[in-house]
């Protein structure tokens, strides 16, 4: 068992975002979170990372607590993130974007005498051809496209060699082409790297297409889980979510 | 022209600007000493500032603090306490990265609009200690009487002091700048969120970063108080803080070597200008006015991205 979510609880206010959400996740699982938009996805994202401090329940990641833990550390830890919008960095070159996750991995936080250009280069090369950006290595980030930046983002994640990856819709706003070839190198990634793999999607194909286990969300509470012909049989998660599509 | 020697164009130019920099006392007159040792020192003053607003984003207009503490606590060290020169010096800049590290604790938590707010704030409170304090500081009138070495008083020798210092200094900026530590904090500017999330402890960060500038500003603030053969409480003035923001925008705080052109430019500037006019402050308005609406990377930042060769290209066409 690599996550265990125990009766989580947080709002926003008066606004109950999640509530009671209990949740396991096996090593090497490939879980999609489904729901709704509002849901509480990327709010449970956000809990599990350390972004927002639940106001009740218990996050265990690989046996530890890890729940008031700042974010920082929660990801020293082994749980890296990427985000529903790009968030790269625009000045660094996709050299240097994927570095600074590298360096941070390796505790290099303090090094303020090795030239950075030198060190970690070979693990900034192998991530950036995992990824499929190496031709662009000198490119700045903001110069990127848009399907490109959200790459450069996986591989910003990768850079501290996660066993466990959260990835907010890692194609949202990507072309089918694009989709496809992301949903790929996720796969692959996580055969090759050995990787936990927790994801938001609203893309279907996606979902069911890579997803060993699902969890749908409602309104902050978990209406179904199982694989993915179970949830896709469950009247209730075809009511409030599927609908006629699939 | 061979590869390498157009990969290594910028090193050569470094190295012919260091030599013209060794023969200034021996060809210059006395006036351009005199200009060239203040420039040599707003440099310093420059390039430590843009620790944090060029690679940190973080906005100082408080940092004339740190010129100022630097430049009272050696006074006051050589004045009050009868410390060698030495000593002075070297705990000068040490006394600046201490009010650095202890003023940075409270400034780097808050957002960046906070953070310029509060730099005021904090610059305003030092000014006031130095300008009303009489005891201590000697007000209005500064610091003055010195007890500065013959060696020192010299103008070739201190020229030649301040080159070596601000030589080595800017040197280990940059040495630190292309660091991991470095490169970590230019991804917090760009994205401090997603620095969070690669495991770097952005509060702690910044801190260090705001810490290593007070320092190096420090030294800038004793090396003006032995040209000026004392201390006065204009150093600390906010306005103070804001020459080296403008040399950063003027020669581009993207780029490592912009706030040592904007430095030299800005002063060189000065002095011609105000040699034909009493309204220097409206020229360098007017340029600042035209950099910030038409180059906002700064000279070099806009050379630096060949934006000039699409020009160039356009016009031609």
């Amino acid at each position: 068992m690599i996550l265990e979510i125990q009766n989580l609880n947080f709002a926003f206010g008066g606004l109950i975002v999640t509530n009671g959400v209990d949740l396991v996740l096996k090593k090497g699982e490939i879980r999609a979170i489904i729901g709704p938009n509002g849901a509480g996805k990327t709010t449970l994202f956000n809990l599990i990372s350390g972004y927002y401090k639940p106001d009740s329940g218990r996050i265990t990641f690989k046996g530890e607590d890890i729940t008031n833990i700042p974010p920082h550390q929660i990801c020293r830890r082994g749980l890296a993130r990427s985000f529903q919008v790009v968030n790269i960095y625009p000045r660094l070159s996709v050299f240097e974007n994927i570095q600074v996750a590298v360096l941070s991995h390796h505790g290099k936080q303090a090094d303020i005498f090795s030239p950075a250009l030198k060190i970690f280069k070979e693990d900034t090369f192998q991530i950036l051809e995992d990824v499929g950006l190496i031709h662009l290595l000198k490119v700045r980030g903001d110069n990127l496209s848009h399907g490109d930046k959200k790459r450069l983002e996986l591989g910003i994640a990768l850079g501290n060699e996660p066993e466990l990856l959260l990835l907010d819709e890692p194609t949202a706003g990507m072309s089918l082409e694009e989709t496809v070839s992301t949903m790929t190198l996720v796969k692959d990634l996580t055969e090759k790297r050995d990787l936990n793999i927790m994801f938001t999607e609203h893309d279907m194909t996606v979902v069911f297409g890579i997803a060993e286990s699902i969890t749908v969300l409602h309104q902050g509470t978990i209406l179904a889980e199982g694989t993915p012909e179970e949830v896709r049989k469950n009247e209730e998660v075809v009511r409030v979510y599927l609908g006629e599509a699939i | 022209m061979t590869d390498k020697f157009s990969a290594n164009v910028g090193l050569y130019l470094l190295i012919l600007l260091l030599f013209l920099l060794i023969l200034i006392p021996f060809i210059a007159p006395k006036f351009y000493l005199d200009l060239s040792t203040q420039i040599l020192i707003f440099i310093l003053f420059s390039v430590a500032y843009n620790i944090c607003m060029g690679n940190g984003g973080m906005l100082s207009l408080g940092h004339g603090a740190f010129y100022g503490i630097g430049a009272y606590a050696f006074a006051l060290l050589l004045k009050k306490t009868g410390a060698p020169m030495t000593v002075a010096f070297i705990a000068a800049p040490v006394v600046s990265g201490v009010f650095g590290m202890i003023i940075g604790f409270f400034l780097v938590r808050v957002g960046f609009w906070y953070f310029a707010t509060l730099t005021i704030a904090f610059g305003q409170l030092i000014w006031v200690i130095c300008y009303k304090w009489y005891g201590l500081t000697g007000g209005s009138n500064g610091i003055i009487g010195l007890p500065l070495s013959s060696f020192i008083m010299s103008k070739t020798n201190f020229y030649f002091l301040t080159l070596v210092i601000v030589v080595t200094s800017v040197i280990t900026i940059k040495r630190i700048m292309n660091s991991p530590f470095g490169i970590m904090l230019r991804s917090i500017r760009d994205n401090a969120e997603r620095a969070t999330f690669v495991g770097i402890n952005v509060p702690r960060h910044r801190q260090f970063a705001f810490t290593l500038s007070s320092f190096f500003s420090g030294i800038a603030g004793a090396l003006t108080t032995v040209f000026h053969r004392g201390v006065f409480p204009e150093y600390v003035a906010v306005e103070k803080g804001i020459e080296p923001l403008l040399a950063s925008l003027l020669g581009g705080m993207h780029v490592f070597f912009g706030p040592i052109l904007g430095s030299a430019l800005m002063l060189s500037l000065d002095n011609y200008v105000t040699r034909y006019t009493k309204y220097w402050q409206l020229v360098m308005g007017a340029l600042l006015l035209i950099l910030v609406l038409f180059f906002p990377d700064g000279v070099l930042g806009y050379l630096k991205d060949k934006k000039w060769k699409d020009m160039l290209h356009r016009w031609r066409a």
